[in-house]
């Protein structure tokens, strides 16, 4: 190589030096401007609501995050499920992105919903079905990150992790339909497939919320992805590097 | 491939080396531990929290329907504020709870939500009087709202504010 | 009920709506520029053969 500037593989190789692409740089700026246009109605722009009041506004934040959450959450699940039966590393790094970002997701559904009501229910936090079960979701997303942390072989720990993120897919179920099933502080869906129970502007904030939240979440996890592609890698390469550095020291393996 | 190991033998044949290297790369204690607290607070709070679902409120019918059963048991309670019959007292505010045309008069202790008013629902946590009446004397006060949403009328609010009071009912908009 | 109740309410419930859009315009920064630090520091010690997108 012509110049050892930037490291082995500095900016004078070819390929990209960060997680960014073309793709991921106009993904970028559609987001800003959609998060922009959020602000403007969400925040400016849309009504206060009768009962609530500018409270109202908390909701278009906190129902695009749950169901980010949800989404990352399936994700998972599907590249768990991928991976256990085809054994793919890369749906096994796309389970990974996705849960940590629907853990970040879900922390931001539950922050936001107890903010939420203060203000409206007149406490932040109650313990009934739809609070528990999500909390219950926030655990098992930390769990599933927690496994990939344990110290064992790529394929097993990939496998427990995968294990764990088949199990996400009846906890977020459970979620979904708690405020159904049981009785619950918590109300029913606004949006449904019988019709929305808000309209105007506020529906219009509501669904620009969607938008946003959507594309910031694909935007997290395909870098969150790139980087742990990257980190398997550099895993490989320190490995083959140790190997290398033992042999060279006459260690006996 | 400009990836140049110090030496030059075949890296092939390492596989021994590989799990070796790899596990000492990632052993974790703080991440185990996380995991078996994770998994013991979910485990009580499922137990814990779902068992009791089911009757994670009562309704003001139900409630006076099991009055004999549930003694000063403390439990939460549903029903809906009927208007004109809030009053403000010394320790907090009295009102009556109706649910499917039952209703409880309430005592309650400290300072009511923000969003209580008239013909809003409310969960209460409290308990049956001791003199075995049906009045129900309640410390914590939480309003429920609904999933719908409807548009703070402003031009209805001017006219409220002009006139010192808070408009009644506001008529649905948009569509 | 009067009038300082519907200026007690839109005043009170501001300071809940700022902290809960913070919350998650924060989150996601901090999460999005952490991620790209990362991201640019790992990218120097890989081979750019190994890194697929462009």
């Amino acid at each position: 190589m012509t110049t050892e500037t930037a490291g082995p593989f500095g900016a004078s190789d070819s390929g990209p030096t960060s997680t960014g692409s073309r793709t991921t740089m106009i993904l970028g700026i559609v987001t800003l401007v959609a998060l922009g246009v959020l602000v403007l109605f969400g925040l400016i722009l849309s009504p206060a609501d009768e009962n609530q009041g500018d409270a109202v506004r908390i909701m278009y934040v906190h129902v695009p995050s749950a169901t980010l959450s949800y989404v990352g959450c399936f994700l998972t699940a599907i590249g768990s499920a991928v991976f256990l039966w085809r054994k793919s590393r890369w749906w096994d790094l796309v389970a990974y992105a996705s849960a940590e970002v629907a853990a970040l997701f879900t922390a931001f559904t539950l922050v936001t919903g107890m903010l939420w009501g203060r203000p409206t229910w007149g406490v932040f936090w109650v313990w009934d079905a739809r609070l528990t079960s999500e909390a219950m979701l926030m655990l098992l997303l930390l769990g599933y990150l927690a496994v990939r942390g344990i110290a064992a072989d790529y394929g097993v720990r990939a496998k427990r992790a995968a294990i764990v993120g088949l199990l996400l897919v009846p906890n977020v179920f459970i979620v979904r339909q708690s405020v159904q099933w049981w009785r619950t502080l918590h109300q029913t869906p606004t949006l449904s497939l019988s019709g929305a129970e808000i309209q105007g502007l506020m529906l219009f904030s509501l669904f620009t919320g969607f938008i946003a939240i959507t594309l910031s979440f694909i935007w997290m996890v395909i870098h969150r992805f790139r980087v742990a592609w990257l980190e398997e890698q550099v895993d490989a390469e320190g490995l083959d590097t140790a190997i290398a550095e033992r042999r060279a020291e006459g260690v006996v393996l | 491939m400009e990836l140049t190991p110090r030496t030059g033998p075949d890296s092939e044949g390492g596989d021994d080396a590989v799990s070796v290297v790899r596990r000492k790369r990632r052993v974790s204690v703080p991440a185990m531990v996380i995991l078996v607290a994770v998994v013991a607070i979910g485990g009580f709070v499922m137990v814990k929290a779902l068992g009791s679902a089911t009757t994670f409120y009562r309704n003001a019918d139900e409630a006076v329907a099991q009055r004999d059963s549930l003694g000063v048991r403390r439990f939460r309670l549903q029903g809906t504020v009927v208007p004109g019959t809030i009053a403000q007292t010394g320790e907090g505010v009295t009102f009556e709870i109706s649910y499917n045309g039952v209703p409880i008069t309430v005592h309650h202790v400290g300072d009511p939500p923000e969003m209580f008013k008239e013909n809003q629902t409310v969960l209460l946590e409290g308990r049956f009087d001791a003199d075995g009446t049906n009045a129900y004397d309640s410390d914590l006060m939480i309003v429920k709202h609904s999933e719908v949403y409807k548009e703070k009328e402003q031009e209805r609010l001017k006219e409220a504010e002009a006139n010192g009071q808070v408009p009644v009912t506001t008529m649905r908009s948009g569509s | 009920m009067s009038n300082a109740l519907i200026l007690g309410e839109a005043t009170g419930t501001w300071p809940y709506v700022a902290a809960a859009w913070a919350v998650v315009f924060g989150g996601m920064g901090a999460y999005a520029f952490a991620t790209v630090v990362r991201g640019r520091r790992l990218s120097k010690k890989v081979p750019p053969e190994k890194r697929r997108w462009s």
